[in-house]
């Protein structure tokens, strides 16, 4: 056992180990299985990571949990399932509104909304156009908007931001857009 | 599972875990940060980013009415979160145009590296990773050295903003320490240093924080903070702490009101950054949300979170050095030991 590592480290190693498929499967198992009849008919289930809290007690390791993080766009409700290492939820926690990072599966649904109008979709179809994603201003109802930045590289050259979308998906609609401009940097 | 792990890693007098979180979009993380075998940190994080840009002539990036971005976790405010690439990823506008640059998995984004001490330096165990945040890259790294000193360093690269190129803005990057001094908890003090004057004694002084409330650097008073445990203590009799050093190339704005924030353990998914930046794209929440209610100094101590903000004005040299990339430029602190480590013992690698 290395010399540099603590007691109480040493203590966490069986806590710590990392997450199995089969932990994870089990564990959103047992968080749709909670929570399925609050869920709305437009939700994601994002995964599931671990989660180690400090324990009560400093002398004794904590134990090994799942949060199981599922966005309910239907209900605009983030939160956390926490399933603890024999597959039973522990509790519920409401994210109250913060927002996870994008997925790719969402940034291309927020596209495919879009893109549908044509104001955005003339950009998408620019040559060597790409689309990158931010975080749009906030709303009070904790709907999941993603925001869109259209781009432009041209032999090899980046245009500066040509237009910004912002979508909701949790109205699967289309909410702002606006086209930019760039400032002349060479001067 | 590709993200979200602990991965041990070792050296330089040190053990430390690092991970990257799944779904934050936080960066690199510490854990169980451990010195000659007594733990020093639960946890060190880089969550988030607030930049602030001189306006009005943006562009719309960033948008008005704040002209500022809330980067990294819970983003918002035309924000990014900190998206994971390979290590060996280009410095450029590259990986912002393209996804072929991600990291697949953690360990394609981190490097660890071991240096041994030589003539001038302690010797160093150091995990980095680097991330897309819009067409910004951020550096996130965490040195470890053999004289028991935390350095956390971010490094800021990628490109200018491609629509507001000549624009000068703040990068303001926030730390959430949360230091467990030979894992007592929940038993640690944070003091004020405050140097007063060239006259002995009392020249030197150190007060107790009393409540949780945001504190604000002084150079002139050469001011420093720590978090003090109150039970276990060195060989020489005195109670083991951490020091925050904290340099100021830059100031406060309205953006990036404070220096370091004293707070509370609370949990490990809750206050972690969070929620700042609602309001108005600024740090203020920090204040008034994360960093309110009592301590507890003179009785039975408290389990102490520090919040840091380490920050860079940026002039960009649009026609210049950085017309085509901006090379990467470090700030960093420190965290560093007082009456915890035992240098110099036979076998220690200074």
């Amino acid at each position: 056992m290395k010399q540099e590592m603590s007691r109480l480290t040493r203590d966490l190693a069986k806590v710590i180990l990392p997450l199995k498929r089969r932990e994870e499967r089990a564990a959103i198992k047992a968080a749709k299985i909670r929570v399925g009849s609050e869920l709305s008919d437009h939700y994601r289930i994002f995964g599931a990571e671990l989660r180690i809290d400090k324990p009560s007690d400093p002398t004794k390791a904590p134990p090994r949990m799942i949060a199981v993080l599922i966005v309910d766009y239907g209900n605009r409700r983030n939160f956390e399932v926490l399933v603890d290492g024999k597959s039973k939820v522990v509790r519920v926690v409401d994210l109250h509104g913060a927002q996870p990072a994008y997925t790719r599966e969402e940034i291309e649904e927020a596209r495919a909304i879009a893109e549908q109008d044509s104001r955005v979709g003339r950009f998408a179809k620019l040559k060597g156009s790409f689309v990158s994603e931010f975080g749009p201003e906030r709303t009070g109802d904790h709907s999941r908007r993603i925001g869109l930045r259209y781009a432009q590289v041209l032999k090899g050259r980046l245009s500066s931001v040509l237009a910004r979308a912002v979508v909701d998906l949790s109205d699967r609609k289309l909410v702002d857009f606006e086209e930019t401009t760039a400032e002349d940097a060479t001067r | 599972m590709s993200f979200g792990n602990y991965h041990n890693v070792s050296g330089a007098g040190w053990s430390v875990y690092w991970r990257i979180p799944t779904f934050n979009g936080s960066g690199l993380e510490v854990w169980w940060a451990d010195f000659q075998g007594h733990r020093v940190m639960w946890r060190g994080s880089a969550p988030f980013a607030i930049v602030p840009y001189h306006h009005p002539n943006t562009n719309g990036e960033p948008p008005g009415p704040h002209f500022s971005y809330k980067d990294g976790i819970d983003t918002h405010c035309g924000g990014a979160p900190f998206r994971a690439l390979r290590h060996s990823a280009p410095n450029s506008g590259a990986p912002w145009q393209s996804s072929a640059f991600d990291a697949t998995t953690d360990t394609d984004a981190v490097v660890v590296t071991v240096t041994p001490a030589d003539d001038f330096d302690p010797a160093r165990l150091t995990i980095t990773a680097k991330f897309q945040c819009g067409w910004y890259q951020y550096v996130h790294s965490w040195e470890f050295d053999s004289y028991g000193a935390i350095h956390p360093r971010v490094a800021m690269g990628g490109m200018l903003n491609p629509n507001c190129p000549t624009k000068s803005h703040f990068h303001n990057f926030y730390f959430r320490i949360d230091l467990d001094i030979d894992g007592q908890f929940p038993h640690d003090v944070c003091e004020i240093f405050n140097h007063n004057s060239l006259n002995d004694p009392n020249g030197d002084k150190w007060d107790p924080v009393l409540k949780q409330m945001k504190l604000l650097a002084n150079p002139d008073t050469s001011r420093k903070w720590r978090v003090r445990n109150t039970i276990s203590k060195n060989r020489a009799g005195e109670f083991k702490s951490y020091e925050i050093e904290l340099p100021q190339l830059s100031g406060r704005t309205p953006f990036s009101t404070g220096d370091v924030w004293v707070t509370i353990y609370r949990g490990d998914n809750i206050q972690q950054g969070e929620g700042v930046g609602l309001s108005d794209c600024s740090d203020k929440e920090l204040e008034t949300s994360y960093a309110v209610g009592p301590l507890h100094p003179g009785t039975t101590g408290d389990d102490i979170v520090l919040w840091v903000v380490i920050r860079a004005h940026h002039e960009p040299r649009f026609n210049g050095e950085e017309a085509n990339f901006l090379p990467y430029h470090y700030e960093e602190f420190s965290i560093v030991p007082r009456s915890f480590a035992e240098l110099g013992k036979p076998g220690h690698e200074g």
